[in-house]
C-alpha cells in the first residue's frame, strides 16, 4: 500500500486502523502535486468516493477519499489550502466524477478549483452563491490535529507542522519519521 | 428570479363573479368541481410518495373523483404541494400557480409545506417556512409524511369547503377499525 | 434560442445562459423540469437538441437542497437520525444505518447481536421496498400503467410490518446509536414469515408480465451502455456499476454486521445497458428475499439496544471515521468528524445518486430523447439525496 504514491511528492503519509477509523492511508499533499496523485490513483483503478472540505483553524483541509472496486482498504489524500486564498487545482480532468464534488465544495466552504470546466452553482441558488453556509465562524475553528486521524506515520516532510502535537510531551514522531523515504 | 421578491407579495388574484349567478346552476357545478378534482402532480420529496400511494389502488383517490393527476398545470385545478420548497424552487411554485386556471385550490401536504418542517431551524439559509408565504393555501395537512388517509381527510375537508357540506363519513374515533391493523 | 429582442439576451434563467453559451447554432434548448411528471423529484435537465437527438444534457440540481449537512452541526448526533430518514425517502434505513454506525464506530460502541439482525431484516425489507419503488416508477416513466399497481400493492404490505417496529411508513428514525428504537413483536414475525413466500409467488409473475414484455425490451435493450472504466471516473456504484459487470457490493467488499455469516448472490450483468441494471435490481429483490429468511432463523434472543446507549446530552468523542453500507443506490458513505463536542464538527454525506448521476451527461450524449429519459429512470435516482 505504501508503494501506491511511490514517486509523488508527499507531505505527510500515515496508515491507519481501516476497523476503527474507515481509512488505510492518509496522505497530506501540496496543492500543486494533487492531479498527478489523482493520475496515479486512476491508474491503479481506484474511484473517487467523494471530494470535502473541511474548516480548520489552520485553513480548509480538502480531503479527498478514495477506494477500490476489487482491493478493500480506503486512501484519503488531503490538501490544506489556506482561508485567505482557497484554491486547490482541479482533478476534474482525471475523475470526471469530481466536477459536481468540486462545484458542491465551492458551494459550502468556497473554495475555488482552478480548472474545473463549469465551477458554477451546484445546490445552492445562483442568487445567493457567495454565502457559503458551511464556514465556520473563526472563534469555533479547531485544529485540525485535534480531530483528523494521525495514524501510524510513514513520512513526514520537515516543513510540515499541522498534524504535529505541539506539546513537547508527545513522542518525537516529527523528527523520528522525517528520516524515512515515501 | 429572486425568491425574496416573491415572499413579499402574493399574487392579486381577484376571480370575478360569473355573469348569470343563479343559485341551483351555482351549487351543482361546485358539486360538479368538488367531485371531479384534478391534482396536479407536484411532488417535491418525501411526501410524494404518499401522494402516489393516495392514487394507488389501497388508498384509491378515484374512489372520490380525483385520480385523474395531470402533469401540466393548465389542465388541473387543485395544487398539491408535497414536500419542501426551497428558496431555488419558489419561482417555479409561484409560476405553476399563477399558470392554473380559475377555480384553483392548494393543498399544503406534509409538515414542510406547512411551515418549513423538520428543516426549520435558527438561520436556516435554504427553505421557504411553509407555502403559504408564496401561494394562498386552503387545505392543510400535516404529518411527516402525513397517512394517505390524512390526505384524504384534507380532500374530504376541501370538498366541504367548496361545496359546504361533507359527503363522506367521518373517520370511527372510538372503532371499529381495520382488522387486523 | 429565443432571444429578447431588446438586448439580445438568451431568454431562460442563470443556467439555461451558461449552458446556452457554447450551443450550437440551430439547435434547440429545451428544459425538463424542475416539475416534470416522473417520480424522480424535483431533477431539471437541460438539452441541446438537434431534432429529437440531444447533442449536450446537464442536469441541473440544488432544487431540493434542503441543508442535512449543516443540520449536523447545529444538532446532537442523536438529533440528526430524523433526518437520516429524510435523505433518501427510498432506502430510509440504510441512511440511518450509514450515521449510526458511524458514530458507533467512532465511539467504539457495540450493538448487541440481536439488533444487527434486527437492522439487516429491516434493511433488506426496506431495499425491498425501494426497488418494489423504482420499478413501478421506471415502468411509469416508460408508458406502463400496470405495474405501479402491482408494486404498490407489494410495497403496503412491507409498510405494514416495517410500521410495527418502527412507526413510520417512508422516513424511517428507526436506529439509535448503540442498537434499535423497538424489537420485532410477535405479531411482526408472523407477517415477515407470511409475507415472504407470497412475494416469491407475485416474482414469476412480474417476469412474464414486465421483464420478458417485447415493448420493455425493446426500450431498454441497448440504450444507456455504461462501460466499466466509466464507473471508475465517475465513481458509480450499486446495481449501476454492477449493471455494467463489476461485482462491488459493500456488503461483500468491506463487511459490516453480521452480513459474513449470510449467504446470498450479488447480482452482476455483463450487458452494460438499462436491461442489466434492470435484472439486476430484479435478482436484489429476490437475495433481499433469502436474507430474511436466514436472519429469521439465525436471531438470537437479546436486547436490541445496548446497556448504557448514549442519552441526548452525550458528547462525541473526538475524532474522525468513515462508514459505508449498501443502499438500494450505491455506495452510501458518512463521513463524521467530531472535535468532542455536543454537536459534530462535519458530517459529510456521500449519496450514491450523486455519483451515478454525473454521469448522465456523457452516457445520454447522442441518444434521442425518449431514450434520455430511460436512462435517466434506469439509474434509479432520488432527489433528496443528490441534493441533500
Amino acid at each position: 500500500m505504501n508503494a501506491l504514491l511511490a514517486g509523488i511528492p508527499l507531505e505527510y503519509l500515515a496508515e491507519c486502523d481501516f476497523a476503527k477509523t474507515g481509512q488505510s492511508l492518509v496522505a497530506f499533499v501540496s496543492a500543486g502535486s494533487i492531479v498527478s496523485a489523482a493520475k496515479r490513483m486512476l491508474g491503479e483503478g481506484w474511484h473517487l468516493e467523494d471530494l470535502a472540505a473541511l474548516d480548520c483553524l489552520e485553513g480548509f483541509v480538502v480531503s479527498y477519499h478514495f477506494a477500490h472496486f476489487d482491493k478493500p482498504g480506503r486512501v484519503t489524500l488531503r490538501v490544506l489550502a489556506p482561508h485567505d486564498k482557497p484554491e486547490v487545482p482541479s482533478i476534474a480532468g482525471v475523475f470526471e466524477g469530481a466536477e459536481w464534488h468540486e462545484r458542491e465544495t465551492r458551494d459550502f466552504h468556497g473554495v475555488v478549483f482552478p480548472g474545473n470546466p463549469n465551477l458554477i452553482p451546484l445546490l445552492m441558488d445562483p442568487d445567493m452563491a457567495d454565502c457559503f453556509p458551511l464556514r465556520k465562524d473563526p472563534k469555533s475553528r479547531v485544529k485540525a490535529r485535534e480531530m483528523l486521524e494521525a495514524g501510524e506515520v510513514v513520512f513526514i516532510s520537515p516543513s510540515f507542522t499541522l498534524m504535529t502535537p505541539d506539546a513537547p510531551a508527545a513522542e518525537g514522531k516529527e523528527s523520528g519519521g522525517a528520516a524515512a523515504t515515501a | 428570479m429572486a425568491a425574496q421578491n416573491l415572499v413579499a407579495q402574493k399574487p392579486d388574484v381577484i376571480v370575478a363573479d360569473p355573469l348569470l349567478n343563479i343559485g341551483p346552476a351555482q351549487k351543482i357545478m361546485d358539486l360538479c368541481r368538488s367531485m371531479s378534482l384534478w391534482p396536479m402532480t407536484f411532488g417535491l420529496a418525501c411526501c410524494a410518495i404518499e401522494m402516489m400511494a393516495v392514487g394507488m389502488a389501497r388508498w384509491d383517490i378515484a374512489r372520490f373523483g380525483a385520480e385523474v393527476f395531470r402533469p401540466s398545470p393548465r389542465q388541473s385545478d387543485l395544487m398539491i404541494v408535497a414536500g419542501t420548497v426551497t428558496k431555488k424552487m419558489a419561482p417555479a411554485v409561484v409560476r405553476l400557480y399563477e399558470q392554473m386556471p380559475a377555480p384553483r385550490w392548494v393543498m399544503a401536504l406534509g409538515n414542510c409545506a406547512i411551515s418549513g418542517g423538520p428543516f426549520r431551524y435558527k438561520n436556516q439559509y435554504g427553505i421557504i417556512e411553509g407555502v403559504d408565504n408564496l401561494i394562498p393555501v386552503d387545505v392543510y395537512v400535516p404529518g411527516c409524511p402525513p397517512r394517505p388517509e390524512g390526505l384524504l381527510e384534507g380532500l374530504f375537508m376541501l370538498q366541504e369547503k367548496i361545496t359546504g357540506k361533507r359527503f363522506w363519513p367521518n373517520p370511527p374515533v372510538d372503532g371499529p377499525f381495520e382488522e387486523g391493523l | 434560442m429565443t432571444r429578447y429582442a431588446d438586448t439580445g439576451q438568451v431568454a431562460g434563467d442563470f443556467y439555461t445562459n451558461n449552458f446556452a453559451k457554447t450551443a450550437k447554432e440551430g439547435s434547440l434548448i429545451l428544459n425538463l423540469g424542475p416539475q416534470h411528471p416522473s417520480t424522480h423529484g424535483v431533477l431539471r435537465v437541460i438539452v441541446e437538441l438537434d431534432g429529437e437527438y440531444v447533442l449536450r444534457a446537464e442536469p441541473v440540481l440544488g432544487y431540493l437542497h434542503r441543508m442535512h449537512e449543516k443540520m449536523a452541526e447545529v444538532k446532537t448526533a442523536a438529533q440528526f437520525i430524523p433526518n437520516m430518514g429524510r435523505v433518501d425517502y427510498g432506502h430510509a434505513i440504510a441512511w440511518n444505518w450509514a450515521f449510526v454506525g458511524a458514530v458507533e464506530k467512532l465511539a467504539g460502541i457495540e450493538v448487541p447481536e440481536r439488533a444487527e439482525y434486527v437492522r439487516v431484516i429491516t434493511c433488506e425489507f426496506n431495499r425491498i421496498a425501494s426497488h418494489l419503488l423504482w420499478w413501478g416508477a421506471y415502468l411509469l416513466d416508460l408508458g406502463a400503467f400496470t405495474p405501479i399497481m402491482y408494486a404498490f400493492d407489494d410495497r403496503e404490505k412491507i409498510l405494514d410490518i416495517l410500521q410495527c417496529p418502527t412507526g413510520s411508513r417512508l422516513t424511517y428514525s428507526y436506529f439509535r446509536i448503540g442498537g434499535v428504537a423497538l424489537d420485532l413483536s410477535e405479531d411482526c414475525l408472523r407477517r415477515i414469515r407470511e409475507f415472504i413466500p407470497w412475494m416469491r409467488s407475485r416474482l414469476p409473475m412480474y417476469k412474464d408480465l414486465v421483464s420478458d414484455n417485447i415493448i420493455l425490451r425493446k426500450r431498454i435493450e441497448g440504450i444507456g451502455v455504461i462501460e466499466p472504466e466509466q464507473c471508475q471516473r465517475y465513481g458509480a456504484t450499486g446495481p449501476v456499476a454492477r449493471g455494467s459487470g463489476i461485482g462491488y457490493d459493500i456488503r461483500r467488499a468491506v463487511p459490516y454486521s453480521v452480513y459474513p455469516k449470510l449467504d446470498f448472490l450479488v447480482p452482476t450483468s455483463e450487458l452494460k445497458d438499462a436491461r442489466g441494471r434492470y435484472d439486476v435490481r430484479m435478482i436484489e429483490i429476490e437475495q433481499s428475499l433469502n436474507i430474511i429468511e436466514q436472519c429469521l432463523e439465525l436471531m438470537p434472543e437479546g436486547d436490541t439496544l445496548v446497556k448504557g446507549a448514549p442519552k441526548p446530552s452525550w458528547k462525541v468523542p473526538k475524532g474522525e471515521t468513515y462508514f459505508a453500507v449498501e443502499g438500494g443506490r450505491g455506495k452510501i458513505g458518512v463521513h463524521v468528524v467530531s472535535d468532542g463536542g455536543k454537536n459534530l464538527y462535519r458530517t459529510k454525506l456521500r449519496a450514491p445518486g450523486f455519483s451515478n448521476l454525473s454521469l448522465f451527461a456523457e452516457v445520454s450524449r447522442g441518444t434521442i430523447l425518449a431514450d434520455a429519459v430511460a436512462i435517466l429512470g434506469s439509474l434509479d435516482l432520488i432527489i433528496p439525496e443528490i441534493d441533500r
